[in-house]
């Protein structure tokens, strides 16, 4: 089952091999280990790029949005077995 | 003198396996990319799963979940793609200094001089495919075909398993071609079906024909195409992208209509896109072209030559719209597609009577203004509200 969300989520990253990661985010008062960043893409709109990474944890599929004009961080998607 | 050692790498079930890269949770099903989620929408790519199902690329989706009502069904997303395809292309880069996209999930290498052999050859393809998994994602498979010539190394990674790697020697070359004439690259149905009546079945029968025979049946093609099977090049690896020969959009229409100000509006859509890649690659054109599918298989089409040039939205735009209000609809539209060729690198030239430059002056501000602040943030009052007409999509055959 899939979810618009579209909230704004506190992160914590990892730098690792000279790249960002989401490790850890908070959303709705719980917080959530990522467990696998599975794909990194960038979307670029005019000057402002966003970082859409797509991760999971052992139950969720989360898409979480980086993004440079103002550093924030949104999740945009949740997907969770029916 | 000594045979080139061509690679062409084919990803397999492309945006698919992207998508299941990215949701882990769709791995193992059957998933299908479309356009638009519509019943009418089509499908552009299926899983591997969906595919023994039956669904394969241009089912209707309505038609799809009849087949799998499990199915999962994804809204393309050419930024995923695009950037996927950049992380590969950039693997592949780094084993050669000709390496020729060749679509958004497809390319060639010329390995000549970078490996000893096809025996080289060979793990240095493994050992791509294994970076591949490893730094882009684990989901990601490809086929690869190796041989001396772009159409067999083409040829060998079509017909390898999905997953492997086929090499196409000389000693091979007459079995892999046991195959009907229609198999291969760049024979079409009807080129397949003049051949068949020629009495050239397979692809076997197609090498060992008289070249003159072919050209006379099919003219210089049917000699290339005899170069081809013989394994003889007749083109190379591009280093540089090759200029296009034209630039066009297309958009299915999510309602069939004959409504001319709705279609006005998706043309003046097109024709931004089409200018928006026109002035970005700093060409003009001479020619712009217009079609119209309509429902029941009728079609409106019209070409307009401009010997000055087509630069600005607007040069490409009005001619296209007045044709366009003038035009009798004998049923309603269900696609447009929006083109232009001729092109050239834009003059700039000055002109004494007229205010073109300054209108193309105008033209590449607001482009530079929408490059800054986002697509579309600058455009004309009839794009207003036009958002969902003709989004940002990609085919198979486009390279972005």
């Amino acid at each position: 089952m899939l979810e618009q969300v579209h909230e704004p989520i506190e992160v914590l990253v990892k730098f690792y091999k000279a790249q960002v990661f989401p490790s850890f985010f908070k959303w709705r008062e719980k917080t959530y280990k990522v467990e696998k960043v599975n794909l990194v893409h960038r979307l670029k709109e005019g000057e402002n790029n966003i970082y859409y990474f797509s991760v999971s944890d052992n139950a969720n599929f989360f898409r979480l949005a980086f993004f440079t004009k103002d550093l924030s961080w949104k999740i945009e998607e949740l997907y969770h077995e029916a | 003198m000594k045979h080139k050692i061509i690679v062409h790498l084919d990803m397999n079930s492309y945006f698919a396996s992207v998508e299941q890269q990215a949701n882990p949770f769709l791995r193992g099903k059957s998933v299908a990319v479309c356009a638009y989620l519509s019943d009418n929408g089509t499908i552009i790519a299926s899983s591997v799963e969906a595919k023994a199902k039956g669904i394969k690329t241009g089912t209707r989706v309505s038609d799809a979940l009849r087949l799998d009502p499990a199915l999962v069904l994804v809204e393309n997303e050419p930024a995923k793609y695009r950037t996927v395809t950049e992380r590969i292309f950039n693997i592949l880069r780094s084993y050669t200094d000709a390496m020729e996209p060749y679509s958004i999930d497809e390319a060639f290498m010329d390995l000549t001089g970078w490996v000893k052999d096809f025996t080289e050859a060979e793990q240095l393809a493994r050992k791509i495919k294994q970076r591949i998994m490893s730094e882009v994602g684990d989901w990601l498979r490809c086929s690869v075909g190796i041989s001396w010539t772009k159409f067999l190394a083409k040829f060998a990674g079509d017909i390898a398993p999905k997953g492997e790697v086929l090499i196409i020697t000389p000693k091979n070359l007459e079995a892999c071609l046991e195959r009907d004439v229609g198999s291969a690259w760049g024979i079409g149905r009807s080129t397949a079906k003049r051949l068949e009546m020629a009495g050239i079945m397979t692809l076997l029968q197609l090498k060992r024909s008289d070249p003159s025979r072919l050209r006379k049946l099919l003219g210089i093609n049917g000699y290339y195409l005899w170069c081809h099977v013989n394994g003889q090049e007749v083109s190379s690896i591009a280093q540089e992208p090759r200029q296009p020969k034209s630039i066009g959009h297309s958009f299915c229409l999510p309602q069939k209509t004959s409504d001319k100000r709705y279609l006005a509006k998706a043309l003046l859509k097109l024709c931004e896109k089409t200018g928006r890649r026109l002035r970005a690659r700093e060409l003009e054109a001479k020619t712009a072209h217009l079609h119209i599918d309509c429902l029941y298989g009728g079609s409106i089409q019209k070409t307009i030559s401009k010997p000055g040039g087509i630069f600005t939205t607007d040069e490409l735009f009005s001619p296209l719209h007045d044709f366009l209000m003038a035009a009798h609809m004998p049923m309603a539209a269900t696609k447009m597609a929006v083109s232009v060729t001729g092109l050239s690198a834009a003059s700039g030239q000055l002109e004494m009577f007229s205010d073109r430059p300054k209108r193309m002056g105008i033209s590449l501000a607001m482009d530079r203004i929408n490059d800054r602040y986002g697509e579309y943030m600058l455009v004309s009052g009839l794009m207003f509200d036009s958002d969902d007409l003709a989004r940002d999509r990609v085919g198979f055959r486009s390279l972005y």
